[in-house]
């Protein structure tokens, strides 16, 4: 699908609209796009078996062969949620600006503000570098900086990555479930937040810039907002899986070898041992192991995927997940900058707790 | 006219490199400032980077718009 521009820097002159001509309009493209994607989606575990036991002859049950038909069906499989997930939040992204959130979190009192500030968060990714720049912002229009941790927290766990693989692998129930507990979760920690007067943890350069009084919320530079065509926001979406594309794809393969190597070389006891149900002190182990690390969701999930095959319980499997994507150290040096250390170290003791719970609650009902 | 480019840490040569073409597009004279401070940026009302401002009015928020499209702007502001 074409659908970046290339410019050429002309003399100045009449300034015609320079989008470059395309064979068919891109809402024709999209679709075509979209049909190819069932498609292909739809053959990709009979494809796998075909290679891995027509093609290249390998035994059915050896180690080898499980690993290869791992390692076809599920690369393809997981880029192509990728793509599509992060095309419809691309598009979101282009309705949901981080002014229009901060319209809808402004004034809001009570849970209500918690809740929509968590709710909002799962479509928004969380680039460590534009975190800085929002969370000054909410804060300068008088949004509570409990709300605002709400939603911090909501962004990197409740993921549409996360979601859209969770749901494409174990269906809606699982996918729904992980993103209620992690809206609840955000909840709650934000109202905890808030009742320590998380104010006074603060960094002067963002203390001074709350709002010192009800008008000075309101006066805050608009931006000149540029209509946006459907085209444009395709385009926006289309250019969203580009970019995630070429962050992600070292992640994701890497991440699916190393699965397709548990899954065809690690016998099951040595993970049953480790994650399975048995210990009871899997799940803390497991958010302990994650927090430090960091990949995005499609670079760990195929991992998570392995291990669950071996015999890892599910609550561990995904805390594990959960605390990885949660919380990264390049996110918390930036946050550095705004707060000071005793509200960094609550923002991660509350992030993990709150994993450490949900691991135990998929354990349990599962 | 001044145009300020608001960047925190990534993408940063790219945001640069497409506000200089689009100055060159349109033909108007204009100095560049990269702004990176977060303060600063914060009291501009800058969300999300890159952010672009044309004589102390925010054009975009979150990123920078097609060449042309900035063109288009510039050429209105110097009117």
């Amino acid at each position: 699908m074409s659908g970046s521009s290339t410019e050429v820097a002309g003399p100045a002159g009449p300034l015609a609209d320079k989008r470059p001509a395309r064979c068919c309009p891109l809402p024709v493209q999209v679709l075509l796009g979209l049909v190819a994607w069932i498609l292909v989606y739809s053959q990709l575990d009979r494809f796998a078996r075909w290679c891995s036991y027509e093609v290249l002859g390998l035994a059915r049950g050896g180690h080898l062969g499980g690993a290869v038909e791992f390692f076809v069906a599920d690369a393809p499989k997981v880029l192509l949620l990728l793509v599509l997930i992060t095309f419809i939040v691309g598009i979101t992204r282009t309705f949901l600006t981080p002014e229009r959130i901060r319209e809808l979190l402004v004034g809001r009192k009570g849970i209500i503000g918690y809740l929509f500030a968590a709710i909002l968060g799962v479509p928004t990714p969380f680039c460590s570098c534009s975190a800085i720049p929002l969370f000054l912002g909410f804060l300068q229009s008088g949004i509570p900086l409990g709300v605002t941790m709400s939603f911090l927290i909501s962004c990197p766990v409740v993921n549409e990555v996360a979601l859209a693989l969770l749901y494409g692998m174990y269906g809606w129930k699982i996918a729904g479930l992980y993103a209620a507990l992690g809206v609840a979760k955000a909840v709650v920690s934000g109202l905890l937040i808030a009742r320590m007067q998380p104010e006074r943890f603060l960094e002067p350069l963002a203390a001074a810039l709350q709002p010192q009084g009800a008008e000075a919320a309101k006066a805050l530079p608009q931006v000149a907002s540029v209509r946006l065509t459907w085209d444009d926001r395709l385009d926006s979406g289309l250019s969203s899986v580009r970019e995630t594309l070429a962050g992600v794809w070292l992640y994701l393969v890497g991440g699916i070898a190393l699965g397709a190597a548990i899954y065809g070389y690690i016998p099951v006891p040595f993970i049953s041992r480790f994650m399975g149900e048995q210990a009871w002190w899997n799940v803390p182990v497991a958010v302990l192991l994650g927090l430090p690390l960091y990949a995005s969701a499609a670079g760990v999930m195929p991992i998570v995927q392995a291990v669950l095959a071996k015999g890892a319980a599910l609550g561990t499997a995904l805390a594990f997940m959960m605390s990885v994507i949660g919380i990264s150290i390049p996110e918390l040096v930036m946050l550095r900058k705004v707060i000071k250390m005793p509200l960094i170290w609550l923002f991660v003791g509350l992030v993990a707790l709150g994993i450490v719970i949900v691991g135990y609650l998929f354990n349990l009902l599962l | 006219m001044v145009i300020r480019l608001y960047l925190s840490c990534c993408g940063g040569d790219k945001a640069i490199a497409a506000v200089e073409a689009a100055v060159k597009q349109a033909g108007v004279p204009a100095q560049i400032e990269v702004v990176e401070d977060l303060v600063a940026m914060a009291r501009a009302g800058v969300m999300s980077t890159p952010a672009v401002e044309i004589d102390g009015r925010l054009v975009a928020s979150g990123s920078v718009p097609r060449v042309a499209d900035l063109a288009n702007l510039l050429a209105q502001a110097a009117r």
